[in-house]
Order: structure tokens, then C-alpha cells, then sequence
């Protein structure tokens, strides 16, 4: 399940329900630079439907959504 | 295929929503043709209120809103009942096979407080417009009643002030953002042990649920069948994370399309299937076309927007063990309760006086048929066309 992308930053959105969870992975994502990697972490199931589609719409790239159990982990690069 | 292999792609991996949301269509059209009654949820849990106020001493059998939708008996022999008890059963059972079960505790008290404010307006909405996501809405438009229309354009109308609402800035938390990858999922040893004692509790609550509908099903067939139809429900609504409150909502945060797809795309199935029903002499339940529906879609809106989920949403997450959905939930009682409480007043002036239209009689049955599902169709139109707002353009990434 592990991937090789290392993330520059990481963003603990556990406890946080919809929308906030998938408008904080946007607003972090706004703030870095071309090609570095966001990785984000919730505990809200329903993300999995969200964050992936929010993130390539926007334009990112979405490189994985893993799930562990009730925790789920999210790699998105800005594009560039 | 192993069982470990079955289980990572069944099990654990979510569902797409769009053919979940077909299934629940199809399922939600046999369960009104063989109970007689429209999936819903709020009325029993206005019910359970009820029930709560008769054991503090009141009487609400006198109520003239339980005189409307009946407080007899107890939950456990009402079809709206023990096909909830199916649903929490599916939910839960659907979740812990996938070891998605863990008390989550949300991050703020403000957050507690936001939930449970918006469940009631959610609740109180729900009531007042005589059902939630569900009865005045998803299975609402298949019932070809006038009022689920108004319902579902004020319920997005009242999605565009919740989310305003929403990201007021002292409802906003700090991203806690950090330079070092998470050290959550370094453990795997435990999280090997927590899905295979999350397995065996799964498969106690699908034999305990069995073994429910079987005792139900001594009682009658329609019950029996109500509980099985409730655990299909529940468990389809975990694995496809269905989210009514998304699909409203992201109209207006992000333009997501997919789940407003689903939901349109499964009414059309529902509404061929309740039309069969109906065409084979099963009656419609059709509301009021009064300002409550309209009103009642508004608040419901602003209140699912502000909780986060609306009655189905808040119900499997609840069984997920996400502590924010239990006080959602514990609203929603509130609010329907409220409506029962004021009905004399608040029915009088903005429900009764005006007239139940079914679109079936109203237009003709074949006419009838054909505009609503027009209307879900231009609906889906709506929705791509407001999706365009958000896309970025191509060689212009964000």
C-alpha cells in the first residue's frame, strides 16, 4: 500500500467532516509550488469520494487514496 | 480469488456510488410495491420522539401530528421501524467488515455545537415538509408528488446558505499542516488485528440481524421483508458512502458531479419501478403543495449543509463510530419532535389548506411519467452546466 512519492508536506484533517476536509486539502494545495506533494490524512469515509474529484478537477494530480482500516491517506501533486 | 483478495475488493474498497445509487432506486421501488409505504426515515424517528415525550408524561397519541402519521405499538412492529433497526444493522455490519469502525471524536466543540444545531433545522425541516432526503426527495419525485419537487429545488436553494453559513470564519479550524509524513501507519501488526476482530463482529451482527428478521418474519412477511430490505439499504448507503448532503452542497463548494448524477439517475429507476406499482393499484403517498414543502426543503438545506450529513448520511456514519453524527442524530429527533409539538399552527397555516397534488392524476398518468422524468433529466443538465463554473481551464491548472 506504501508509495515511493515522498510528500513535502502533510495535512492532518482527522475529526473534520465534510466540506471542511476536502476545501482545507484545496487551500493547503493553493499555498505550494509546482511539483511538490501534498499528502493528507482523514478519517471521514465519505472523502474518498470527494478529495480525489475536488483535487483533479482543480487541476491536481491525485496519486493515490489509500485506505488503512479507519484512517485514509491521500497523495496529490501539484502539477507542474 | 483468496478471501484476503475478495475482501480488499469488495469489502474494503468503496463502491462507485453512481450503480449504488441504481440499486437503491430499483430496491427503493419493490419496497414501496410490497409494503405499501415509501423508504423513509424521519417519521419514526419523529415517532421515537414521541415515544420519549409519552414516557416524561405527555400525550402524544393526542397530538394531532401523530394522529397524521400514527404512533401505534412500539418500533419493533412498524414496518418504518424494523426496517430501520435493518439499516443501523447493515450500516454497521457493512463498516466493520471493511475495519472502518472507530469512535472518531471531532475536532472542536463548536463543531458538536454546529451539528447539533443543524440537525435540528434539518429535523424541523424534514417534518414540516412531511420527509427528509428520502421520503420528500428520492423517494418523494417517484411517488409523482408535486410537493418532492419543491422539496428538492429549495433543499438546494438552502445548500447555497449552509455552505455560506459554513465557512464563516469562526467555523473554520487551522490547518495543521506538518513538513514530516504521518507516523500513523507505521503500525500494521495492530491494524491486522483490529480488521480481523472487526471481521468477527461483523459476523455477529449479520447473524444477530438474521436472526431478527426471522423473528420478524413470524409476525408477518411484511415486517420480515422490511428488515432485509432496511439491511440492504444500510449496507449499500456504507459501501457507496451515498451522501445526500454532497450532492447538494458541492453544487455550490467544488462542482462535484458524480453523487447528483447517482441520485438522479436513481430516481428514474425508482420512477419506473413505483410506476408499475402504481399501475397495478398500489396508492401513492402524495403531500401537500403548500408553502411547508418549500419551506421545509429551505431549512432542511441550511441544516444538513451545517451538520455535515442528512438523515441517511448522519445514520452510517453514526454506525462508523463518527461521535459528530450521534449528536446530528440526536437533532434530527429534536426537530421532528418540534414540528409534532406545533402542528396545530404550523400544519394549519402553511400545510392543509393547500391541495395534495399527484402529478399522475393531475397531467395523466403517461404524461405525468414523461415530465418528471424530463424534470430529472434537465436536472442533470443543471448540474453539468453548474460543474463547467468550477472547471479549470485546460493549460491553466488551477
Amino acid at each position: 500500500m506504501n508509495h515511493n512519492h515522498q510528500p513535502d508536506l502533510s495535512l492532518d484533517l482527522r475529526g473534520e467532516h465534510c466540506p471542511y476536509n476536502a476545501i482545507a486539502t484545496l487551500e493547503a494545495l493553493a499555498d505550494m509550488t509546482a511539483g511538490q506533494v501534498l499528502e493528507v490524512i482523514t478519517d471521514c469515509a465519505q472523502s474518498v469520494n470527494g478529495i480525489p474529484e475536488d483535487a483533479r478537477a482543480k487541476g491536481y494530480d491525485c496519486l493515490a487514496v489509500e485506505q488503512h482500516g479507519p484512517l485514509f491517506r491521500f497523495l496529490i501533486r501539484v502539477p507542474g | 480469488m483468496s478471501l484476503a483478495e475478495f475482501r480488499a475488493q469488495y469489502l474494503v474498497r468503496f463502491w462507485s456510488p453512481i450503480p449504488a445509487l441504481l440499486a437503491l432506486g430499483v430496491a427503493s421501488a419493490y419496497y414501496f410495491a410490497i409494503t405499501g409505504t415509501f423508504w423513509a426515515v424521519t417519521g419514526e424517528f419523529t415517532r421515537w420522539g414521541g415515544h420519549i415525550a409519552a414516557l416524561l408524561g405527555f400525550s402524544p397519541q393526542q397530538w394531532s401530528y401523530f394522529q397524521l402519521i400514527g404512533l401505534n405499538g412500539s418500533p419493533l412492529e412498524r414496518i418504518d421501524g424494523v426496517m430501520i433497526i435493518g439499516m443501523f444493522a447493515g450500516a454497521l455490519c457493512a463498516a466493520l467488515w471493511a475495519g472502518n469502525v472507530q469512535l472518531r471524536w471531532p475536532t472542536s466543540r463548536r463543531r458538536l455545537a454546529q451539528g447539533l444545531i443543524g440537525g435540528i433545522i434539518a429535523g424541523f425541516g424534514a417534518r414540516l415538509a412531511m420527509g427528509c432526503n428520502l421520503a420528500a426527495f428520492f423517494t418523494g419525485i417517484p411517488m409523482f408528488s408535486l410537493h418532492a419537487w419543491a422539496f428538492m429545488l429549495t433543499t438546494v436553494i438552502g445548500a447555497w446558505i449552509g455552505v455560506k453559513l459554513c465557512l464563516l470564519p469562526f467555523l473554520r479550524t487551522p490547518l495543521r499542516l506538518d513538513t514530516a509524513p504521518s507516523s500513523l501507519f507505521a503500525d500494521t501488526a495492530s491494524l491486522a488485528r483490529r480488521a480481523r476482530l472487526q471481521n468477527r463482529l461483523g459476523l455477529l451482527i449479520a447473524v444477530l440481524v438474521l436472526g431478527f428478521a426471522a423473528w420478524r418474519f413470524e409476525t408477518s412477511l411484511v415486517l420480515g421483508l422490511a428488515v432485509l430490505f432496511g439491511v440492504f439499504f444500510g449496507a449499500v448507503i456504507e459501501r457507496g458512502q451515498i451522501c445526500f448532503t454532497s450532492a447538494a452542497r458541492d453544487l455550490w463548494t467544488t462542482g462535484r458531479t458524480r453523487i447528483a448524477y447517482g441520485i438522479l439517475l436513481g430516481m428514474v429507476v425508482a420512477c419506473l419501478g413505483t410506476f408499475g406499482a402504481i399501475a397495478l393499484g398500489a396508492t401513492p403517498k402524495i403531500f401537500w403543495m403548500g408553502p411547508n414543502a418549500a419551506l421545509g426543503g429551505l431549512l432542511f438545506g441550511i441544516g444538513i449543509v451545517l451538520a455535515g450529513g442528512c438523515e441517511t448520511g448522519w445514520m452510517y456514519r453514526a454506525m462508523e463510530g463518527q461521535v459528530h453524527f450521534w449528536i446530528v442524530g440526536i437533532g434530527n429527533v429534536i426537530g421532528g419532535t418540534l414540528v409534532a409539538i406545533f402542528w396545530d399552527e404550523l400544519g394549519g397555516t402553511l400545510a392543509l389548506p393547500y391541495p395534495k397534488i399527484n402529478l399522475l392524476e393531475y397531467l395523466g398518468a403517461g404524461t405525468g411519467l414523461l415530465l418528471s422524468l424530463a424534470g430529472l433529466m434537465l436536472a442533470m443538465l443543471l448540474v453539468y452546466l453548474n460543474a463547467r463554473r468550477f472547471a479549470v481551464r485546460e493549460g491553466l491548472a488551477r
